[in-house]
């Protein structure tokens, strides 16, 4: 699992520092660090938390097709 | 999603450590009481069961603070009060544990008593303060901006 550059993309271009998305979402500052580090996996439920507090789908911010060419 | 609770990332690693303590913790108990059984005494009970104790939990303790599932995202810090009254808990077991092992040092044994009284509470005491330590210091991390 790679680094989720567009995540971290994503949060920059709304402002938010990790610990405002962490905070926004309800979980620790070091889980959206593992996260956009790859080192984490998320839960559904996470990820939609995520994409609803940074306005994108869940495609746009956790899809890896694109990234492998399968898609 | 809770904010007082643990996350996701944290339970999930939470739960791993126990497993993996709960069977550690087994195993040496096991193997303490085949020692036993064979005559072989490597510490004086209830040391030898504290010191399996401590390394059960200790691992256990070390790895969830390690790994940032020990305070939750929305612990926030204590108040006034709060702290008071924790300071006056951590004085009084300092000063019972500092009585204690001067009173044990001067009088030697007490009468049936193995004399590891005080090396427990000492080594309680010191444990205690190190993970009040640790949650201070996961709480200043945690609410630091990235650099």
């Amino acid at each position: 699992m790679g680094k989720n550059l567009r995540l971290k993309a994503s949060r920059a271009a709304k402002d938010m520092s990790q610990k405002q998305l962490a905070d926004a979402v309800g979980v620790t500052r070091q889980t959206i660090i593992a996260i956009e580090n790859g080192d984490y996996n998320p839960t559904i439920r996470l990820c939609i938390e995520i994409c609803l507090t940074l306005g994108k789908t869940l495609d746009e911010l956790f899809w890896e097709g694109d990234e492998h060419g399968e898609n | 999603m809770g904010r007082t609770n643990l996350d996701e990332r944290q339970l999930q690693n939470k739960h791993k450590a126990g497993n993996q303590a709960f069977i550690l913790l087994a195993f040496l108990l096991l193997a303490d009481m085949g020692l036993q059984n064979y005559g072989i005494h490597w510490l004086e009970y209830p040391l030898s069961n504290y010191i399996i104790f401590l390394i059960g939990v200790g691992s256990y303790l070390v790895r969830i603070i390690w790994n940032g599932s020990y305070v939750g995202p929305g612990s926030g810090n204590l108040t006034a009060n709060g702290r008071s009254l924790l300071g006056a808990v951590l004085a009084i077991l300092v000063a019972l544990c500092v009585i204690t092992a001067a009173w044990m040092g001067s009088s030697g044994k007490t009468s049936g008593g193995t004399g590891a009284g005080p090396v427990i509470l000492m080594i309680s005491t010191a444990v205690g303060l190190v993970i009040l330590g640790t949650v201070f210091w996961i709480r200043r991390r945690n609410n630091r901006e990235e650099a």
